[in-house]
């Protein structure tokens, strides 16, 4: 047993909601875990499953009609479920720092940040009198990376960057030197570089104060790279609690143990696993372990009973069958209906030609009077093979997705050409009757298709519209391409509305009407990243399958490297709106050249704990840039560690060096 | 500020349209249905330039109204801008009061029953803001004059003041204010109603809002979340919502003035309905118009400086 | 996770009273005329209380208070129904238009229908009505032409969060032409608000109408709520019953409408449990 006293243990934790229909459900239930001082816990499972509920229960946040049902919460040695109302919110924000996932709705939009972070010190708002306080602030604002603290100090949140903003809920969080940290997926609205600055300063604040904290996450590799205690839980049940070298190494929970292996590292050959079945939905879930419908080690007992946590190795499991025996639930993803579709020898495949386009949009009211213009894409060449799929790396402000509608042809291009087989997708667009060369699979599953349309509507739409069949086919038709995306049996899904199906279900069927219009291109954009880990495999199979069998050309645009690596073939990096380096996949991730690419690599977390923590990150600095305003000469110079005079006055030119391998920086005259 | 002139000039415009198509003689919009000799008429013809094109008309029409000549009354032999002069004091005085109670009332009550949705309280309260919005106001009028002023004889059922009771002074005050209860209350009830909604449904979506759990989660006791962070937030949307219904409450004090008898500026325009008092009908509806666009552009003004979203950007 | 399925009209209290008072006032115009005798008889018994003789009592002139009161009821419900009827075709079409062009004809309409809204409605009512003449055609459709920018500008609100949203560029790509667009694809969507609005806009219309008939400025020819409150006003002493019941009429349906257009608003919020009523 440790020396260390236990910060908070928790031991069987229950939420409980009321039931639509009456009753009350408990959702969360059978949550332990402990957390020492100066320790990390990550507290990790799939969208859905109920850890934000549970954290925010600890410590009575959580809105009703939620209540916090039976189990015991022992922090700092009192037992919090005897406590009251006004006595728990008092400690909370003595002993306790909160930081929420999106700080923009998460702060008060009418008060600065100064006012805030006073707030959470002292109780009130009122710094501007108070020299003192205000120097606390200030003081506290530095020590966590604010550059600029003055300017912060006097901002609205509006007027602060999405980093920045995060660092004033941190500041937030610990002005009052709190015991516990609770961070509830701090950085999944950020972008990946900026999660690497946000990681690296939590893990100086542990560092130095000695406060335990509870990360909360969807992400493995950020429990490879932070925990040091994992706590994973599934639809409400906690099902594993150990070190993090344990259960990377030897899981006991055959969820945990599935999870891992559909983990998508960053290269490496592992095939794209996925665990078979849906996550279920909170509101009605299984009864006894709620994995059982989707577990290969599942019996008659698992079916009843919860089961109760068993200790193993300085931790616990809650399964009637723990340990390595067993099998995994996660599958090899396999895709044996496409296998039988016929390729496509009549029509011959293009590749796409993107040349020196630029695309600028302008600014919709503000302080510039309608007049100034963002330049989202500028002057962007590529080219993509038919048979390939070419992935687009960039994070928010890059252009990426602005590229992508300019392909499909949503929208026209101010200067340059994009041309597909040797026709203009917006042109053809354009064109009543026409057949668009390109289709496009969108990010969110929820709003890419008409709520109120039937699914055999979605289908029907482009068959008919582009007279790719007669009336009296579309229904054998849109049959056999649900077939295709391996929704079976097809005759359930056509008469449903897409609020009745999951995320993954409906991302297939967008896929399904994308490939009824039979084009050429097709352009993925974050294709997977609202969907659960243990079902984004299934999506990326079926994009690989359809470059392999149908010879079309794929655009897949994306902020995710390690997806980047185990599905693409070539990449290209945007920031700005200009592209920075292009190349083979494996040798752009193995040997990334521009200093952006090196970040981006390098803001990837490393799925083995080891590694995780030898590992020296390469943070950004500085803040981004107003897309109204770009710097000049090398758009990337302002926040570049290896930037130079010449950076500031002139674009940097493409050089080849590697085969295949270009990139444009100065670094490489 | 001047986005407010273009709204003006076309109520204006519309205004104009509308007398000329209007069937009948123009001069009768010009001069009602007095007594008026044959010379006026012509000269009044002229001078309306009512035998020139439509365009001159037009232009001459806008000039008049540039430097406030909004026409000339002949039933009370008056320019029209000075007969409305006149009345506008009482209709403030009925509206005003009203307005700052019932609304400030209103907000309080919206607040109670957000604090608790669905309670006992919350119903009753959402129940009668309801009714308030759905009761026809000059009914209401009627309904408490006969019962509080001819059944249980507390107060007066007309006008503004008792021609006995002393015409200036502390004891006049009295006597207004007396004769002021009932019909402001009919006023009020519509204003107590839009507040009490707005204000709980306001709060009610920011009570959900995330920030406000931030603020729970530094140790703030309810109270202070509420009226640090809650209020102010829900409390922004009702201040537009109550600018954009001042032409509603402006109708309403129109038909509680006819029903009370009170001389304010309704009770004026009513007069000139029954009368074909044309003249004073149109400038009354000009004026109003023009003061209510002024209130929303105001409105506006102090929603952006109050908004930090919108003064910085 | 999952959503719930389809919207049902019983999820709110608010909404199924609403549609009770609203159907039973409804059929009490219908059917009500028929049951109770002629409104315009005059009688001998002038100023009869309310009592077992004469239900709602009769006016000065001897007639019938409850016959008028039911025949009101047709007037004030078809002038309500008419004018919001007319005003939504108008918003859609002009909001559908402005909300999914955008640009100069945009801000051209709305410009339009600011104007309108921020004018006060019921003067320049008053103005359209002494000018030319009170008929129930043109009372219904001066209300329409002020109260249709409210419904445009919940169209046009609605078609412009919707008009950016990836099912609509996904349909663009599957070949839809604009009309389809407009009216296939983003209209049902947009179109609760509106609905929500329209029953709003009935009780609005309805309050618009009898305040309208109380200033003289009715239909004289068809009797009215506002026209009996109207007639009632000079004898609030000797006849106080001609004055609450047209009134009471009046409240009960409007509540019914403004209780029936709350109740679908809850449904239709997407945290409706919160603040179910």
């Amino acid at each position: 047993m440790s020396a260390v006293p236990t910060l908070l243990s928790v031991r069987d934790l229950g939420v409980e909601f009321p039931r639509e229909g009456g009753g009350r459900i408990r959702t969360v239930e059978g949550v332990d875990l402990d957390v020492n001082a100066g320790e990390i816990v990550c507290l990790v499972g799939e969208s859905g499953c109920g850890k934000s509920v549970t954290v925010r229960s600890l410590f009575g946040l959580l809105p009703p009609p939620g209540r916090q049902g039976d189990g015991s919460i022992t922090f700092d040695g009192t037992e919090l479920t005897t406590l009251d109302g006004p006595a728990l919110r008092a400690l909370c924000g003595k002993s306790v720092g909160y930081v929420f996932q999106d700080p923009m709705t998460y702060l008060n939009p009418l008060l600065t940040a100064g006012a805030q972070v006073a707030e959470a010190a002292v109780g009130h708002t009122k710094f501007a009198r108070d020299p003192a306080l205000t120097a606390r602030v200030t003081d506290l604002f530095r020590e966590l990376g604010i550059g600029d603290p003055q300017r912060v100090l006097h901002s609205y949140p509006h007027q602060l960057s999405g980093g920045m903003r995060q660092r004033v809920m941190i500041a937030m969080a610990v002005a009052r030197r709190p015991r516990l940290l609770i961070l509830d997926e701090p950085t999944t609205a950020l972008d990946v570089t900026v999660q690497a600055q946000i990681i690296d300063l939590i893990r100086s604040i542990r560092r130095h104060t000695g406060s335990g904290m509870i990360f909360v996450t969807h992400d493995f590799g950020l429990v490879a790279e932070l925990a040091d205690h994992v706590c994973v839980m599934y639809a409400g049940q906690m099902v594993e609690y150990g070190r993090v070298e344990r259960i990377f190494a030897d899981p006991q929970h055959p969820y945990t143990r599935g999870l891992i292996e559909c983990v998508i590292p960053l290269g490496g050959e592992a095939a794209l696993r996925t665990i078979g079945g849906e996550v279920p939905d909170l509101g009605d879930p299984p009864s006894g372990c709620r994995f059982h419908p989707r577990c290969p080690r599942a019996t008659e007992r698992c079916r009843i009973e919860m089961p109760p946590p068993e200790p193993r190795a300085e931790g616990f499991v809650r399964c009637w069958h723990p340990g390595a025996l067993g099998g995994s639930p996660a599958t090899a993803v396999s895709d044996p209906a496409l296998q039988r579709a016929a390729p496509r020898a009549d029509q011959e495949q293009a590749g796409v030609s993107v040349s020196a386009v630029r695309k600028t949009f302008p600014v919709r009211g503000g302080a510039f009077g309608g007049h100034a213009r963002v330049q989202a894409v500028n002057d962007v060449s590529l080219d993509i093979a038919r048979g390939e799929i070419f992935a687009l790396v960039g994070e928010s402000g890059s252009g990426k997705s602005t590229l992508g509608r300019l392909v499909v042809g949503l929208n026209e291009p101010d200067a340059g050409r994009i041309t597909i087989g040797g026709h203009e997708p917006a042109r053809r667009l354009a064109t009543p009757g026409g057949r668009p060369l390109a289709q496009m699979v969108f990010q969110d599953p929820y709003s890419s298709l008409n709520p109120r349309k039937r699914i055999r509507h979605a289908l029907a739409q482009p068959l008919l519209n582009h007279r790719i069949c007669a009336a009296t086919e579309t229904e054998a038709r849109s049959s056999h391409l649900l077939e295709l995306m391996g929704l079976t049996p097809p005759a359930d899904f056509l008469d449903r509305f897409p609020h009745e199906l999951s995320g993954g279900q409906r991302q297939r069927v967008v896929l399904a009407r994308a490939l009824a219009a039979e084009p050429q291109v097709l352009v993925a954009d974050e294709p997977v990243s609202s969907l659960d880990m243990s079902t984004r495999a299934q999506i990326l199979g079926l994009l690989q399958a359809l470059r392999r069998e149908m010879g079309l050309a794929v655009l897949l645009i994306t902020h995710d490297l390690a997806i980047v690596s185990k599905v693409a073939d070539r990449v290209g990096v945007m920031y700005l709106g200009r592209l920075f380096e292009i190349g083979p996949v494996a040798s752009v991730i193995a040997e990334p050249l521009h200093p952006y690419t090196r970040m981006l690599v390098s803001a990837v977390p490393l799925t083995d704990p080891g590694a995780a923590r030898a590992r020296i990150p390469i943070l950004m600095v500085g803040e981004p840039p107003s897309p109204v305003n770009l710097p000049t000469g090398c758009y990337f110079h302002p926040r570049c560690p290896h930037a130079m005079a010449v950076c500031a006055t002139t674009e940097p030119r493409w050089r080849e060096v590697a085969p295949g391998h270009q990139v444009a920086c100065h670094l490489y005259p | 500020m001047l986005f407010g002139l273009p709204t003006i000039w076309l109520l204006v415009t519309v205004v104009f349209v509308m007398v000329h198509l209007a069937p009948g003689d123009p001069l009768t919009f010009i001069t009602g249905e007095g007594d008026i000799s044959s010379e006026q008429l012509a000269r009044l013809r002229a001078e309306y330039g009512l035998d020139r094109p439509l365009a001159t008309q037009y232009v001459l029409y806008l000039k008049k109204i540039a430097v406030g000549d909004f026409g000339f009354s002949y039933r009370y032999r008056a320019p029209v801008l000075e007969l409305i002069a006149d009345r506008i004091p009482a209709t403030l005085l009925l509206m005003g009061p009203s307005l700052a109670l019932f609304i400030g009332l209103g907000m309080l009550l919206g607040i109670v029953a957000a604090r608790r949705p669905n309670s006992g309280i919350d119903l009753f309260m959402s129940g009668l803001a309801l009714v308030g919005w759905s009761v026809p106001v000059f009914w209401l009028g009627q309904l408490l004059i006969i019962a509080f002023a001819l059944k249980l004889g507390w107060f007066p059922t007309q006008g503004m003041f008792n021609l006995r009771a002393p015409a200036q002074g502390f004891g006049r005050a009295l006597d207004v204010a007396w004769h002021l209860v009932l019909p402001a209350t009919a006023l009020g009830m519509r204003f107590l109603a839009l507040s009490t909604r707005m204000t709980r449904s306001s709060m009610l979506q920011v009570l959900r809002l995330d920030y406000m759990t931030t603020a729970r989660a530094k140790g703030l006791p309810e109270r202070v979340v509420l009226a640090r962070h809650g209020l102010p937030n829900a409390l922004l949307p009702v201040i537009t919502i109550v600018g954009m219904n001042v032409g509603t409450m402006l109708s309403g004090s129109v038909l509680v003035e006819v029903v009370f008898a009170w001389p304010g500026m309704g009770r004026l325009l009513y007069d000139g309905v029954l009368a074909r008092d044309y003249p004073l009908i149109i400038g009354i509806i000009l004026i109003v118009s023009v003061a209510v666009v002024l209130v929303n552009l105001i409105t506006d003004v102090v929603y952006a400086i109050v908004d930090p979203r919108i003064r910085y950007d | 996770m999952r959503a719930r399925t389809g919207l049902r009209l019983t999820q709110s209290h608010a909404a199924t009273m609403g549609l009770t008072v609203v159907v039973v006032v409804a059929l009490a115009g219908i059917v009500g005329p028929w049951l109770t005798g002629s409104p315009s008889a005059m009688g001998s018994r002038t100023f009869c209380p309310p009592g077992l003789e004469c239900l709602f009592g009769t006016d000065d002139l001897g007639r019938d208070m409850l016959a008028r009161v039911a025949n009101g009821a047709r007037v004030s419900l078809l002038v309500g129904v008419a004018a919001a009827a007319v005003s939504a075709v108008l918003g859609v079409v002009i909001g559908s238009l402005a909300g999914f062009t955008g640009g100069k004809i945009d801000e051209f309409f709305m410009r339009v229908a600011e104007a309108f809204q921020i004018v006060p409605q019921f003067f320049l009512a008053i103005l359209v009505v002494a000018l030319f003449g009170a008929s129930l055609t043109k009372i219904v459709l001066v209300i329409a032409i002020l109260s249709w920018p409210s419904t445009a500008r919940i169209i046009r609100a609605e078609f412009l969060k919707l008009r950016d949203q990836d099912f609509v560029a996904a349909a663009r790509l599957a070949g839809a032409s604009r009309r389809a667009l407009i009216f296939s694809e983003i209209l049902p969507n947009a179109l609760p608000p509106v609905i929500v609005n329209a029953s709003l806009q009935i009780a609005a219309a309805i309050l618009t109408e009898a305040s309208l008939s109380f200033l003289g400025l009715g239909d004289p020819d068809k009797v009215s709520w506002g026209q009996l409150l109207y007639l009632a006003q000079p004898f609030l002493n000797q006849g106080w019953w001609m004055a609450v019941f047209p009134g009471v009429a009046i409240l009960v349906t409007t509540l019914g409408f403004n209780l029936l257009g709350d109740g679908l608003n809850d449904i239709l919020d997407p945290r409706h449990g919160a603040h179910e009523r």
